[in-house]
C-alpha cells in the first residue's frame, strides 16, 4: 500500500527547474492542454451563457407576443438598431435570428468546446498517463481557431440585415437568399470546423500514441473512450458540412445554384419578384443530406462526451466499480459506427420514399438500443454501491433520468408515420433538449464539480453546489416538459408568437407564460454556481491530491499538475476502476498500483 | 518531459506521431471530396439540364498534360523521401550527395506543381474569357468548386514543400501568391469595363506562370546552401525525413483526388 | 520495419514504374474515353482505369502495400470504415432522392423536378 504515497509526486519538486513563464506565453499562447483546457472552458462557458442570454429574450416574445421587453428592450435597441428591437417590441427577423444563433451557438460553440474540447483537453492526456496532446501546437490552433469562429459569429449581428435567421439547420433555398449575415455565419463555421478538426486529430493520436506503458485499451477509462469515439465522429462527419457550406457560399456569392430547386421565385421585400435559379438544376434536399450526415453524428458528439463523465463521476461516488464496463465500450463504437447511417430520420417530411423511409427507421430503432445499454449500465452501476451525493454525484444521478426521457421521447419519432405528425413541433424541441439540456449540460456541471480540485487543489462549496443542482433540475423540467405538451397537441417549432395566431395551439397557449418564468428562474439559479465557482478559486477547501479517492491515474499527480503532468511517466498495472475490492485494504486501488 | 514518439515508431502501432495525425486528416478529406463527389453525382443524374463536361469546350489535351505534370510530381515527391533515407543514394551515376538529391527532387515537386497551378489558372482565364462562369451552368457550378478547392489543396500542399526545401523557398511562394490574390481581386476593381477584369486576372496568370517559377528558383538557388532544413538534416536527421513522409503522404492524396477528378470532369 | 534502406532501395524501382504507368493508364483513359462503350459503358471504363490508378498511388507512392502486413492496423481501420462512409453518403443520398413517393402506376420521373417553369431568359452575355 505504501507504493503508492511514495510514488505520488511531491508538489513543490515540478516547479524548481521551470523558469516561470510571463502570462502570455502561458495563458495566451499557451500549448500545454491544461491551459488549453482553461481557455476552451471560460470560452466556451461565456457563449453557453450568451446563448441562454439568447433564448431567454425569446422566451420574453413567446409569454407576451408583441409586449415591449422593459428596459432592456431599449437597450437592446440602441445596440442592435432598428431591425432589432425598435421601442423594445421583437420584430420577426430578429426572433429568427435569435433562434438561430442560440442553436448555433450552443451546440457549437457551447457544448461542443466545453464537452469536446475543454474537458477532452484537460483529462484526457492526464487519464491516459501522457504528458501532453501530442500535437500541442496544433492544439493551440485549434484554439484560436474555435475563438476567431466565435468572433465571427458575434460579428455577425451588426451584419446589415442581422445575424443568420435560418435556424442554426440553415436549410436552403432561405438560407441562400437570407441577408449578409447568413455569409458571416458559414465562414464562422469553417473555423470552427477547422477547429474540431484539429482538436479530434490530435485527440485520436494522443490516445493511440501517447498511453503510458500498461494502459491497455481495455484499461483506458470509459472517459476516454467516449472522447475516442467523439473525435471520429467529428473527423469523418464535419467534412461534409464544411463541403456543404463551401456549396452554400457559392450558391449566395458565385451564382451557383446547388441547393436551390429549378424556377424558383422569390418575393424579395420590396415585392420585386426575383428569379433565383442561376446556374440551375440544383436541389434543396441536397443541402438536408449533407447538414444532416454531420447533424446526427453531432448530437452523438453532444452526449458521449457527457456519458464519459457521468461514467467517471459515478464510478468515484459510488464506490464501485463501472457495471459493464466491456458493454459501454462496445455500445459506444456501435453508436459511433451507426450514427453516419441515421441521419435521414430528420427529413422523413420531406418525401422520401417507404423503402428509404424504412431503411432510417430501421437504423435508428437500431441505435437506441446500444444508447440504452449505456443507461442501463450507469443506472445498474449504482445498485449496490455506497453512494457520496456529492454535488457532482447529484449532477451526475439527475444526468441519467433526464438523458431516459430524452431518449425515450426520440423512440417515437424514429416511427416515419409518427414522425410525419410530431416533425417540427415543439416536441421535436423538448425530445433533444431534454438530451442536451439536463441531460449534457447537467453531466458537464458534475464535471466541473468533479476535477475542480485537480485543477485549482480547492474544491467547491457543496451548500451552493446543492442549491444549484436542485434549482436547475426542478427549473429544466418546468421548462421542457410543457413542449412536448404543446408538440403532441402540434404547435409548430420556430413560430414568432410562440402559436398564438393558431387555432390548434390555444389548449396549450398558457403553457408558454410558465416555460418561460421557468427559464428565468434557471438563470437565477445559476448565480450560486458562478459565484461558488470564483470564490472557491481563492476560498474553497483545500483539497488533496486525490479529493475523492478515485482510482484514474489524473489522481495520482500533483495538484495542479505542473507543466509536463508527471516527473516520470506512470506505469499501469490495473484496470480502471478497481473501487472496493474484496481483500483490499482501500475501498479503492489506483490504476498505479501494482498487482501483488 | 517530452512527448513520447515524435520520432521514433511506437512499437505496438508501428507509426510516429505524425504519421497517425495525417491519416486521420486523409481520411477527414477522403469525406471533404467524399461529399462534393456526392454533389456531383447527384447533379449528373438529377439535374434536368445537366451537361457533361465532354459537351463544354474544355481542354482535354491540356487536361491530359496537367495530369501527367501531377503524376510526375508525386513521383519525384516520393524520391525525395527516399533520397533522404538511403545514405548512398544516387542516379545516373552522379556523384551528388543524397541530401542534395533529397533537394532537386522537392525541387521538381514544386515545379511540377506550380506547372499546375499555372495551367490551371490559363484554363480557367480561357473560361472566363468565353463568360463561362460558375453561375453560366451547373456543369461549371461543380466544376469550378471541384477544381477550385483541389487546386488551394494543392497550393497548401506546396507550401509545405516549399517550407521543407527551405524556409526562403516558402516565404517567395506564399509572397507571389498573395501578390497575385491581391492583383486578382482588386485588379478588376479599377477596370470596370467588361472583361477588364478578366484580362487582369489572365496577366496575373501569366505573370505566375513565368514570373513565379522564375522568383522562386532565383531564391531557391540563394538558400540551396544555407537554410533551416539544412540544419535540421545535420541537427535531427530523422524528423525532417518523416516530415518529408507526411508531407509526401498529402501530396499523394492530392494527386490521388486529381486522378478522379480529370476523367469525372473532361472525359466523361 | 519496412523502410530499411534495404527495403526502400528495391522500392525505388518500383516508384520509377508506377509513375510511368500511372502516366500511361492516363493516356489510356483518354483514349478509351473516344471509344462509345454504351449507355454507362464509358463512365464504367473511366471509374475502373481511376480506382486502378488510385490504387497504385496509395499501395505504392503512400507505402500501403509494403505496410499492410507490418504495421499501421490502426490507420487500415480508419481508412475501411471512411470507405464505408464515403458510400453510405452516396449511396443512400442517392437511394433518397430516387425514392420518391409515387403510386405504381406513374412512371419514374427525373430525381428532382422542376418546381416551376424555368425562366425564360438565360443567363450569359
Ligand atoms: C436515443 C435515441 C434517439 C432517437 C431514437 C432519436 C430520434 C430522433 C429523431 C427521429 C429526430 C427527428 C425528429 C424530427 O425532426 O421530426 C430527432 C431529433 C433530434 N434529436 Fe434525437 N434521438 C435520439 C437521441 C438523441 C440524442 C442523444 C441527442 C443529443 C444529444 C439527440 C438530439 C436531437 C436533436 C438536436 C434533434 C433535432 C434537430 C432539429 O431538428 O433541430 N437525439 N431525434
Ligand atoms: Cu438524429
Amino acid at each position: 500500500m505504501d507504493t503508492i504515497t511514495k510514488e505520488q509526486p511531491h508538489h513543490d519538486a515540478k516547479d524548481a527547474h521551470h523558469d516561470p513563464m510571463p502570462f502570455w506565453r502561458k495563458y495566451i499562447f499557451a500549448t500545454d492542454h491544461k491551459v488549453i483546457g482553461y481557455q476552451y472552458m471560460f470560452t466556451a462557458f461565456f457563449f453557453l451563457l450568451f446563448g441562454f442570454g439568447l433564448v431567454m429574450l425569446m422566451r420574453w416574445q413567446l409569454a407576451y407576443p408583441g409586449r415591449p421587453l422593459p428596459v432592456l428592450g431599449k437597450l437592446i435597441a440602441s445596440v442592435l438598431g432598428d431591425s432589432s428591437m425598435p421601442g423594445g417590441i421583437m420584430v420577426p427577423e430578429f426572433y429568427n435570428a435569435l433562434g438561430a444563433m442560440h442553436g448555433t451557438i450552443m451546440i457549437f460553440l457551447g457544448i461542443v468546446p466545453l464537452a469536446f474540447a475543454a474537458f477532452g483537453n484537460f483529462v484526457i492526456p492526464l487519464q491516459i498517463g501522457s504528458p501532453d496532446m501530442v500535437f500541442p501546437k496544433i492544439n493551440a490552433a485549434s484554439y484560436w481557431s474555435y475563438f476567431v469562429g466565435g468572433v465571427v459569429m458575434l460579428a455577425s449581428f451588426w451584419a446589415p440585415g442581422g445575424a443568420a435567421q435560418s435556424g442554426w439547420t440553415s436549410y436552403t433555398p432561405l438560407a441562400v437568399i437570407a441577408p449578409t449575415g447568413q455569409t458571416l455565419w458559414i465562414i464562422g463555421m469553417v473555423f470552427l470546423i477547422t477547429s474540431s478538426l484539429l482538436g479530434a486529430i490530435n485527440f485520436i493520436s494522443t490516445i493511440i500514441q501517447c498511453r503510458a506503458p500498461g494502459m491497455t485499451w481495455m484499461r483506458l477509462p470509459y472517459f476516454v473512450w467516449a472522447q475516442l469515439m467523439t473525435s471520429f465522429l467529428l473527423v469523418l462527419a464535419f467534412p461534409p458540412l464544411e463541403a456543404a457550406g463551401i456549396m452554400q457560399l457559392m450558391d449566395r456569392l458565385a451564382g451557383t445554384s446547388f441547393f436551390l430547386p429549378e424556377g424558383l421565385v422569390v418575393a424579395a421585400k420590396s415585392n420585386v419578384i426575383a428569379g433565383y435559379a442561376r446556374s440551375g438544376g440544383g436541389t434543396s434536399l441536397l443541402w438536408q443530406h449533407l447538414f444532416w450526415f454531420l447533424g446526427h453524428p453531432e448530437v452523438y458528439v453532444l452526449i458521449l462526451p457527457a456519458m464519459g463523465i457521468v461514467a467517471e463521476v459515478i464510478a468515484a461516488n459510488a464506490r464501485r466499480p463501472i457495471w459493464g464496463y466491456r458493454a459501454l465500450v462496445f455500445s459506444t463504437l456501435t453508436i459511433g459506427f451507426l450514427s453516419f447511417i441515421v441521419w435521414a430520420h430528420h427529413m422523413y417530411m420531406t418525401g422520401m420514399g417507404s423503402r428509404i423511409s424504412v431503411f432510417f427507421q430501421t437504423t435508428t430503432v437500431l441505435i437506441s438500443v446500444p444508447s440504452v445499454l449505456l443507461l442501463t449500465c450507469l443506472i445498474l452501476s449504482l445498485w449496490g454501491g455506497s453512494i457520496r451525493f456529492t454535488s457532482s454525484m447529484l449532477f451526475a444521478v439527475g444526468f441519467l433520468p433526464m438523458f431516459g426521457i430524452g431518449g425515450l421521447t426520440g423512440l417515437p419519432l424514429a416511427f416515419n408515420a409518427i414522425d410525419l405528425f410530431l416533425h417540427d413541433t415543439y416536441y421535436v424541441i423538448g425530445h433533444f433538449h431534454y438530451v442536451v439540456a439536463p441531460g449534457t449540460i447537467f453531466a458537464l456541471f458534475a464535471g466541473l464539480y468533479h476535477w475542480y480540485p485537480k485543477a485549482t487543489g480547492r474544491k467547491m462549496n457543496e451548500s451552493l453546489g446543492k442549491l444549484h443542482f436542485w434549482g436547475s433540475f426542478v427549473c429544466m423540467n418546468c421548462i421542457f416538459a410543457p413542449m412536448m405538451i404543446q408538440g403532441m397537441q402540434g404547435v409548430s417549432r420556430r413560430l414568432y408568437d410562440g402559436g398564438a395566431t393558431y387555432l390548434l395551439a390555444e389548449p396549450t397557449l398558457h403553457w408558454n407564460i410558465f416555460m418561460s418564468m421557468a427559464a428565468w428562474t434557471l438563470a437565477l439559479f445559476q448565480i450560486p454556481f458562478l459565484i461558488n465557482f470564483i470564490v472557491s478559486m481563492k476560498l474553497g477547501e483545500k483539497a488533496s491530491d486525490n479529493p475523492w479517492e478515485a482510482t484514474t491515474l489524473e489522481w495520482s499527480t500533483a495538484t495542479p499538475p505542473p507543466h509536463g503532468n508527471w516527473p516520470t511517466l506512470p506505469t499501469v498495472y490495473r484496470t480502471a476502476y478497481e473501487y472496493s475490492v474484496p481483500g483490499a485494504a482501500r475501498d479503492f486501488t489506483p490504476q498505479t498500483q501494482p498487482q501483488e | 518531459m517530452d512527448i513520447p514518439y515524435t520520432i521514433q515508431e511506437r512499437p505496438d502501432t508501428g507509426l510516429y506521431n505524425a504519421k497517425v495525425g495525417i491519416w486521420l486528416f486523409l481520411a477527414s478529406e477522403v469525406m471533404l471530396f467524399g461529399a462534393l463527389f456526392s454533389t456531383y453525382i447527384v447533379l449528373r443524374v438529377g439535374s434536368f439540364n445537366w451537361m457533361p463536361g465532354r459537351d463544354f469546350d474544355l481542354n482535354i489535351p491540356i487536361g491530359t498534360f496537367n495530369t501527367a505534370v501531377l503524376i510526375l510530381s508525386s513521383m519525384t515527391m516520393v524520391m525525395a523521401w527516399a533520397a533522404l533515407k538511403i545514405p548512398n543514394f544516387t542516379m545516373f551515376n552522379l556523384k551528388i550527395d543524397h541530401f542534395d538529391w533529397f533537394r532537386i527532387f522537392l525541387g521538381l515537386t514544386i515545379l511540377c506543381g506550380l506547372i499546375f497551378l499555372g495551367v490551371k489558372s490559363f484554363e480557367y482565364y480561357g473560361k472566363f474569357h468565353h463568360h463561362h462562369f460558375p453561375e453560366t451552368h451547373t456543369f461549371y457550378a461543380i466544376y469550378f468548386t471541384l477544381t477550385g478547392l483541389h487546386a488551394l489543396h494543392v497550393f497548401g500542399g506546396m507550401v509545405v514543400n516549399a517550407y521543407l526545401f527551405g524556409r526562403g523557398a516558402c516565404t517567395a511562394l506564399v509572397t507571389v501568391a498573395l501578390t497575385i490574390l491581391y492583383m486578382a481581386i482588386f485588379g478588376p476593381m479599377h477596370d470596370t469595363a467588361t472583361g477588364g477584369g478578366a484580362a487582369f486576372i489572365a496577366g496575373a496568370a501569366w505573370l505566375g506562370i513565368f514570373g513565379l517559377p522564375l522568383g522562386i528558383f532565383f531564391l531557391a538557388v540563394l538558400i540551396w546552401k544555407n537554410n533551416n532544413s539544412a540544419e535540421m538534416w545535420k541537427s535531427n536527421p530523422e524528423r525532417l525525413t518523416n516530415r518529408v513522409e507526411v508531407s509526401g503522404l498529402f501530396w499523394h492524396f492530392v494527386d490521388l483526388v486529381w486522378i478522379f477528378l480529370f476523367p469525372v470532369l473532361y472525359l466523361l | 520495419m519496412s523502410d530499411t534502406v534495404k527495403a526502400i532501395k528495391k522500392h525505388v524501382s518500383w516508384y520509377m514504374i508506377v509513375g510511368v504507368s500511372l502516366i500511361v493508364l492516363t493516356g489510356v483513359t483518354v483514349g478509351v474515353s473516344y471509344i462509345h462503350f454504351g449507355h454507362s459503358g464509358n463512365i464504367v471504363v473511366a471509374l475502373i482505369i481511376a480506382t486502378l490508378k488510385a490504387a497504385l498511388v496509395a499501395s505504392i507512392f503512400m507505402h500501403l502495400f509494403w505496410d499492410m502486413f507490418v504495421k499501421m492496423a490502426v490507420i487500415f481501420k480508419v481508412m475501411i470504415f471512411t470507405a464505408i462512409f464515403f458510400t453510405g453518403l452516396m449511396a443512400l443520398t442517392l437511394w433518397s432522392l430516387k425514392d420518391e413517393i409515387r403510386t405504381s402506376s406513374s412512371t419514374p420521373g427525373p430525381l428532382f423536378r422542376q418546381s416551376a417553369p424555368a425562366p425564360a431568359e438565360e443567363h450569359g452575355h
